[in-house]
């Protein structure tokens, strides 16, 4: 197991040395990550938009008030049915608006959110009482999205809208003794209000919905991914070069196990693969996209990934002779599989087809895994799949590997 | 005396892109003995490498097996392996990693680690005088000193026996000979085993106790240089070089008729090995034949002719020959007598040259 480790850390210290490795490891992966990021939306004026089921369950003008406070603070909302357009573009035909089909549509990621303004809202608040607006969405409070934060600041306009309101009659109520009028008072009266918010947010959990998908949500594991793939598959031809210098055959002849040393060498490029991901994902950190919420279904992804990676780039070393021969292929397959599989845009953009063609490279199931986690907010029970596919990939890819293998 | 290399039966048989097959070793046996320099000498291809890579573990026998210090190289290929210290015909070292480096990861190969390593390293570096040099990558090393580091990675934990494949191979004179007397040296002050492959005639002459001499993938001959040289009898060569000058059948077999005691004359001619250019029309430095023997020979010469003359008591032979040349009008530009010596046993057994 030493010698093992010894084999694995020696390669790691000669890849690392190896000239132009910086550029390949960290500068280039995070001047793709920005552009791709940008292209897919990242902060773009393609901005998506996002679409909200409302049931204004009041009418009136306050309720009015509010929803059009809402399109002014953030233009990229569209609010169901009530914007709808001609291209059907909330997706309402064939569909009768109801708790349960908004509900779906929300898991569905159709719609972001469902907003629901409570009977009487007019009414309560022009007596005073406080009443709650229902948001209901997948997200969590502690990252509120854009969206989030939009309904957020038009419920506290009609709130301010409401305790001004109230002041004055305070203010009014009081004009008989008005050399006893202080600004102080008329402070203390707002805030006691204020206590109990005039309208508020009643966020209701559910699964789905949240944020318009960021494009650094995508270009983070997708330029992450496939510099790993260069990154790990670049062994094929380190395995092929030592070869070629004898190192390999020098090990051969030492008092060395053969899975000690075809296991140092597998080691050192998995850890390589991991180390490409952390600094794609480092860097996605920097730029604010969300994935320590689901940081162990992430992982995971990048565990069976990058092992699959490597299980491929051994097996490409045992069906070409020469260097030159592994770098050509292991080009071809990086730069097919790269596109193909979704590392450059989400799968959800590209026609069927070429979505199925995506799931038969091992890139299609980490990036679905990664859309999954990353974009559609989904949990550890979405990723099971994909994370087995990869398991199993790398199981049969290295299987051939071994089997094929010559040491001599 | 006890022997330290047994292999019995070596066949090592490859199979060609074609389907093809090539028996490059077709049945070696082979004793080394405890403290000698055993020398396997053969020309290119002969099949030196396949035989060390099959007493080394590297290449599975298709038949025979070998036994390293009693230990089965096929069947405890761990136990013989501990015991050999190996420097392949390639400079077999990570050129992205300094001297240093290379001799640390390969001991722990050996199963060396932490001051004990560091300890030997420094000895190894200090017994190949590459000190200075330690922590500069592999990359930026001279031939010579790649190959030394290359002996060191084979010396490091301290084995009772070295195989070293051609180790002296595309280096200059001055390296080549610091190697050698390395070799001399392991033999001589550390009482190490060593197996030495070489085509060169005076490499194997000069290291020697024994000499097995390859061919064609079998040992043709084995013994000290003494048994093997009784083989040819008591025949001196004479070898004379002509420079750009060709001579035909006719003369040769002048000069086996025509003078005394001469039993066999060849003609051939050897490419030129230049090393050190000169301006142009002065004479060049070649190594002849990659032998390390330099000469000076006219600038824009690219061959060398030699006549190689075989004859009992050469040196009385040798004023028939030198007239019978001139009569020719062919230029002699150097005269060596050789004794009997390892490449005239070759070229007996053989028919053809070692160097060919
Ligand atoms: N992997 C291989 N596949 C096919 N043929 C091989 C292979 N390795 C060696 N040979 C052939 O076997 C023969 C012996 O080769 P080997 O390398 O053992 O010779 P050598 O004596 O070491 O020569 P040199 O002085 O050039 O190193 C040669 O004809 C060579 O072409
Ligand atoms: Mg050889």
């Amino acid at each position: 197991m030493n010698k093992l480790l010894s084999i694995a850390l020696n390669d790691l210290k000669i890849a690392l040395r190896e000239k132009g490795i910086w550029i390949n490891l960290v500068i280039l992966p995070v001047i793709l990550i920005i552009i791709i990021g940008l292209v897919n939306g990242g902060f773009g004026s393609s901005t998506p938009k996002t679409y909200v089921d409302v049931y204004d369950n009041d009418q009136s003008a306050l309720s009015d008030q509010f929803l059009q406070s809402v399109r002014d603070l953030n233009p990229n909302v569209i609010l169901c049915p009530l914007d709808n357009d001609e291209a059907d573009s909330c997706k309402l035909k064939d569909v009768t608006l109801d708790a349960t089909t908004s509900q779906k549509r929300v898991e569905d990621r159709v719609i972001s959110a469902i907003i629901e303004i409570p009977p009487n809202f007019e009414q309560t608040l022009l007596a005073g009482e406080p009443t709650q607006v229902i948001y209901r969405s997948g997200e969590t409070l502690a990252q509120p999205s854009a969206l989030l934060q939009s309904v957020q600041t038009a419920i506290t306009r009609i709130s301010g809208a409401s305790l001004a309101g109230r002041v004055s009659a305070f203010a009014l109520a009081q004009t008989e003794q008005a050399d006893a009028i202080s600004l102080d008072a008329f402070y203390q009266t707002a805030n006691s209000i204020w206590q109990n918010p005039p309208a508020s947010i009643d966020y209701q959990l559910t699964s789905g919905g949240g944020d318009a998908p960021s494009g650094f949500s995508q270009s983070v594991p997708g330029m992450g991914s496939m510099y790993v793939m260069f990154t790990v598959l670049a062994g094929a031809t380190a395995l092929i070069l030592e070869r070629k210098n004898w190192t390999f055959q020098r090990l051969v002849m030492m008092p060395v196990r053969r899975w000690q040393i075809l296991g140092g060498k597998i080691t050192a490029r998995f850890l390589l693969g991991m180390l490409q991901y952390s600094v794609a994902f480092g860097f996605g950190a920097v730029l604010g996209v969300r994935f320590f919420d689901n940081f162990i279904g992430v992982l995971a992804l990048m565990i069976s990934f990058s092992l699959c990676m490597t299980a491929l780039a051994f097996f490409i070393a045992t069906i070409v002779k020469t260097d030159m021969q592994a770098s050509s292929l292991t080009l071809l397959v990086s730069l097919t599989i790269a596109p193909l599989g979704g590392a450059w845009w989400p799968l959800e953009i590209v026609p069927d087809f070429m979505r199925l063609a995506a799931y038969a490279t091992p890139m299609g199931w980490a990036m679905h895994g990664y859309n999954e986690l990353m974009l559609y907010g989904g949990g550890l029970g979405d990723i099971v799949l994909p994370v087995a596919v990869l398991l199993a990939a790398s199981g049969v890819l290295f299987g051939l590997a071994i089997w094929r293998f010559k040491y001599e | 005396m006890e022997n330290i290399v047994e292999a019995r039966g070596l066949i090592k048989t490859y199979k060609r892109k074609d389907g093809t097959e090539v028996q490059a070793v077709k049945g070696v046996d082979l004793d080394i003995r405890k403290g000698e320099i055993f020398s396997l000498l053969g020309p290119n291809g002969a099949g030196k490498t396949t035989t060390i890579s099959m007493i080394s573990g590297l290449i599975t026998p298709t038949n025979g097996d070998a036994k390293i210090g009693g230990y089965s190289i096929t069947k405890a290929p761990l136990e013989a392996k501990a015991l050999l210290g190996i420097v392949p015909q390639e400079i077999a070292l990570y050129p992205d990693l300094s001297a240093r480096q290379n001799l640390e990861f390969f001991g722990k190969m050996y199963g060396m680690s932490g001051k004990a390593l560091s300890h030997r390293v420094d000895e190894v570096l200090e017994f190949i005088d590459l000190k200075e040099r330690q922590r500069d990558r592999i990359d930026t090393f001279s031939g010579g000193m790649k190959r030394r580091v290359n002996i060191g990675v084979g010396l490091l934990h301290k084995p009772q026996l070295v195989y070293m494949d051609e180790p002296t191979v595309g280096i200059d004179p001055q390296s080549r000979r610091r190697i050698l007397d390395t070799v001399l040296r392991l033999r001589n002050e550390y009482k190490m085993t060593v197996l030495y492959t070489t085509h060169l005639m005076e490499e194997s002459q000069e290291l020697s106790d024994r000499v097995g001499i390859i061919d064609h993938g079998r040992i043709i001959a084995l013994g000290t240089q003494g048994e093997l040289t009784q083989q040819v009898g008591e025949e001196d060569r004479l070898i004379f070089s002509i420079g750009e000058h060709k001579i035909d059948d006719a003369m040769l077999k002048r000069i086996k008729s025509e003078v005394a005691g001469v039993t066999d004359a060849k003609y051939e001619k050897v490419d030129l090995i230049i090393t050190e250019d000169a301006p142009k029309g002065q004479d060049v430095i070649v190594d002849k034949r990659g032998t390390g023997t330099m000469t000076a020979v006219r600038s824009g010469q690219t061959y060398e002719g030699v006549i190689t003359v075989l004859a009992r008591r050469g040196r009385k032979a040798l004023p028939s020959i030198i007239s019978l040349l001139d009569s020719a009008n062919v230029e002699i530009q150097s005269v060596e007598v050789r004794e009997p010596d390892l490449e005239a046993v070759f070229l007996k057994l053989t028919g053809r040259a070692l160097r060919d």
